[in-house]
């Protein structure tokens, strides 16, 4: 690929996928400078795994490869600080409960909460519950993360029992003495 | 390569960020054809002593000493071409666990790529001993074998001792952090 092929193509993909970028720095980094340390981190990544990019899968699936393998590199320098935000603006929140009504209004209403129990899982769990608040599909997440599609909804299920279990254990903890 | 890149003014100009890509990217690219050149030209220096010292009875140690010498360059140029492409071979787009089982190879210690190390090692003791050996005194050969090990294997010693220091710093904790993940991710 020629210099000039190559400059204009990374900015095509930069262009359409900015925004997607910036959601997963916002995952990881409540620190704005945070955040466009890490941005930069993923364009140059981008950059430099541009030219093994053949096509093989979307170029937002690509892109999304390349974001969550910085996150667990570029949090691999400080492991145990890093966080999983979430605010009142993430779309997809409702997707991180299968049903039960009164639990998701929960977790949407008490975010402090939800960010508590969510810190508490692991580095690999955050990626996918990264990428679900992103609402990509289970066949998505499993072209990103290198899973089969039965193994990522095994894993998220189990990630979802997890904070119910967590956040109900929380509520009971918490519940008056009658 | 992000060091070098002025965070603030990056995203303001998109080409400006390029710019600093490309320019980043040409000075890798010459400091890896710079060393390349320096095995290259040492190679071809060795190559010269080899040809203008005369071939008879007397130098003929004199002269495969020079030749091992030559072929330490060229190997040490190919190993260094091996390790910038493998460098070069690192992806980030690559599904997850696949890029977490490709860091968890690349950031072993004992790799089997440490046999070509080896090589441009083994034949640079070869030429040191053929070099400093007197034909005219036979029974020197032990003594100059001995004397060339005494230099070489402590020097080796102590780059490896350097080089395993180094690895415990920056390549463990991420080879290790790479492992814990791939076996979460297989669990």
């Amino acid at each position: 690929m020629n210099n000039h092929t190559k400059k204009e193509q990374f900015k095509q993909i930069v262009d359409e996928n900015s925004e997607r970028i910036m959601r997963i720095c916002r995952y990881y980094n409540p620190n704005v400078e945070d955040r466009k340390d890490m941005y930069q981190e993923i364009l140059v990544n981008v950059w430099k795994s541009l030219d093994k990019f053949r096509g093989d899968s979307k170029i937002s699936t690509w892109v999304y490869r390349i974001a969550i393998n910085t996150s667990l590199n570029f949090t691999g320098k400080a492991f145990r600080q890093m966080k999983l935000v979430v605010d009142k603006d993430v779309q997809n929140m409702g997707l991180l409960v299968d049903d039960e009504v009164q639990l998701k209004q929960q977790y949407e209403s008490d975010l402090e909460t939800l960010q508590t129990h969510l810190n508490l899982l692991s580095v690999i769990e955050k990626a996918m519950i990264s990428l679900m608040l992103e609402g990509l599909s289970m066949r998505e997440i499993s072209d990103v993360i290198g899973l089969t599609e039965s193994n990522v909804r095994v894993k998220i299920h189990r990630i979802k029992e997890k904070l119910k279990e967590q956040i109900l254990e929380g509520n009971t903890n918490n519940s008056p003495v009658k | 390569m992000k060091n070098n890149i002025k965070q603030n003014d990056s995203f303001n100009n998109m080409d400006q960020f390029i710019g600093k890509l490309q320019k980043e990217d040409k000075r890798n690219l010459l400091l890896t054809r710079n060393v390349q050149w320096v095995m290259w030209a040492l190679a071809v220096l060795y190559a010269v002593f080899f040809i203008i010292i005369p071939f008879d009875s007397n130098t003929v140690y004199e002269k495969i000493g020079w030749f091992l010498y030559v072929a330490t360059f060229v190997s040490f140029g190919f190993v260094f071409n091996y390790l910038k492409k493998e460098y070069k071979r690192v992806d980030y787009g690559l599904p997850t666990l696949k890029m977490l089982e490709n860091a968890a190879k690349r950031y072993k210690l004992f790799q089997r790529k440490l046999v070509l190390a080896i090589t441009p090692i083994l034949l640079i003791d070869a030429g040191m001993v053929l070099l400093t050996y007197k034909p005219e005194n036979p029974e020197t050969l032990l003594r100059t074998i001995i004397i060339t090990q005494a230099l070489i294997i402590p020097s080796v010693g102590i780059g490896l001792l350097i080089g395993i220091a180094i690895w415990r710093k920056r390549q463990k904790p991420l080879r290790d952090a790479a492992l814990k993940m791939i076996e979460e991710l297989k669990k």
